[in-house]
């Protein structure tokens, strides 16, 4: 009964996780889309909803495999494994809500792994990570992909302006593109859902697998928890992360929707690339650094280094950001005891406490889904309105 | 000098003959598909304009069906990327070494 109850709040938590990773990433993929009015904000995330979890039923890879060859299996056995991952997942879930109180997106893949290495040292010890897999694997992707994409963004904005949309004309291009920009945000909400909602049916898999429910030689997902992670993940899209389209959308540079096309291919192109070759990247990184490279193909001058260097100092945090939290809930239930799962209760009713907290704070400065829309605004004309017209918060939830 | 250097010091962690690839495939999908949709729109514009001869019509609806088919080809091969990648295949393979507690039959990560 007792790792029962431990293996229903790691489901709870990987869920309540699923969630955040949803209306956190939202803006990923549809946040140029609405910043540069192709679709009313509301519709976005529905379409995005909608596709996230579709993509998680599509893809045939078996589920998400968190700290794969990172962290040393035996740590994740048992009872004590159970509550491991019910740390990493509390750490995750927490930076996740730190950061989307603070606008910033950041990658909740990078926030879980950080989490399962957190809790893993204070568990174990340091040597049961495994540090050159944690560089090859998530460092060096995570450096890497932002450039790519950025570079492979900023090709396509520069050709286009100086060689297409110079003789097409900004109605027609603008028209045009945000067309295109439909196709292009749905596909990254498809490569979305495929990687991220793998994720918590991966940990939720394993928790199953620590408590004894599933068997490891026969590994398989089970349907129930597909459903569950596909629809967490879809209804937290679908309640937009309004705070968080704010920053990629309107804050790192003025998007039109030539740049947000080019943004999204080359987000897509990137994400799918590394997968189709075994590096699943961080899509958060993945398209800031689109989006970034959109707006430098344009124009030297329109990216705000200031909200660039936020974010980028948000990712060099999250592991080890996620890391302490996770270790921290960790030493929670060593203090009551490995064996009592009252400290998992604790931390869970800390994480709902904190999570509460954090979205009451944010009550206060709302961003809404009207605050967003750029649909009345005419084709061509979106940096006129865009660059002075940054959504402030005023009015709304999440 | 320099780059060899680089390149020789970074081996043990980035696996240089992936990282080309996915350069390519991702210029020719993201900065490709961008200007061929550009293309696209400026063929139809063209193609539409009534004051252009009709040969010239012609030529353009062609060049806008090769830019869209391009286009909605990218996005087909994206999809078939994304459902059927051959990582995923050698798992489906192997599915017994799979799972999260036996990441020693695996090496890279999937997050």
């Amino acid at each position: 009964m007792g790792s029962n109850l431990v293996l229903i709040l790691v489901v709870v938590a990987g869920v309540a996780f699923d969630f955040t990773n949803g209306f956190h990433d939202t803006a990923n993929a549809m946040a140029t889309s609405i910043a540069t009015g192709a679709l009313k904000p509301k519709v976005a995330v529905i379409i995005s909803a909608c596709l996230n979890f579709a993509g998680a039923f599509i893809s045939i890879s078996v589920a998400a495999t968190i700290a794969k060859g990172i962290v040393n299996p035996a740590v994740l056995a048992g009872n004590d494994g159970l509550l491991l991952v019910l740390a990493a997942l509390i750490g995750a879930m927490m930076w996740n809500l730190i950061t989307w109180y603070f606008t910033i997106p950041s990658s909740s893949s990078h926030a879980l792994i950080g989490g399962v290495i957190g809790a893993t040292i204070v568990a174990a010890s340091t040597s049961a990570v495994n540090w050159h897999n944690l560089v090859q694997s998530v460092i060096v992707p995570a450096l890497l992909s932002p450039i790519i994409a950025g570079v492979v963004a900023f090709i396509g904005v520069y050709v286009a302006y100086r060689m297409i949309i110079r003789f097409l004309g900004a109605k027609d291009s603008a028209t045009g593109y945000r067309i295109g920009q439909i196709g292009s945000a749905s596909l990254v909400s498809l490569a979305h859902g495929t990687n991220d909602a793998q994720k918590t049916m991966g940990v939720i898999s394993l928790a199953l697998i620590a408590n004894g429910d599933i068997s490891a030689t026969n590994f398989s997902v089970p349907f129930w928890v597909k459903l569950v992670c596909a629809s967490a993940i879809a209804l937290g899209t679908a309640t937009g992360g309004w705070r968080i389209i704010n920053t990629m959308g309107n804050r790192i540079t003025t998007v039109e929707s030539p740049q947000g096309f080019a943004a999204e291919t080359a987000s897509a192109s990137v994400i799918l690339a590394s997968s189709y070759y075994g590096y699943p990247l961080s899509t958060t990184q993945v398209v800031t650094g689109g989006v970034m490279g959109s707006g430098l193909g344009k124009k030297l001058a329109s990216v705000h280094w200031g909200v660039v260097g936020q974010m980028a100092g948000a990712w060099v945090l999250t592991i080890p950001s996620a890391a302490i939290l996770a270790g921290v809930a960790w030493e929670i239930t060593d203090i009551f005891g490995l064996h009592s799962n009252l400290g998992a209760v604790i931390i869970a009713a800390l994480a709902v406490a904190g999570g509460f907290g954090l979205w009451s704070l944010a009550q206060r400065n709302k961003i809404t889904a009207a605050d967003l829309d750029r649909t009345h605004v005419a084709p061509g004309e979106e940096s006129k309105v865009l660059g002075s017209a940054q959504a402030q918060p005023s009015t709304a939830s999440v | 000098m320099l780059t060899v250097f680089i390149a020789a010091a970074s081996k043990p962690f980035i696996d240089w003959n992936a990282l080309w690839k996915i350069c390519v495939a991702a210029l020719i999908g993201g900065s490709g598909v961008v200007i061929a949709f550009g293309i696209l729109l400026l063929a139809v514009q063209r193609a539409r304009g009534s004051q252009n001869r009709e040969s010239v019509r012609l030529g353009s609806w062609a060049l806008a069906g090769v830019c869209g088919a391009f286009v909605i080809g990218a996005a087909a091969i994206g999809i078939i990327a994304m459902i059927d990648k051959p990582a995923s295949q050698a798992k489906k393979a192997h599915k017994a070494k799979t799972a999260l507690v036996l990441p020693e039959h695996q090496s890279r990560l999937v997050a």
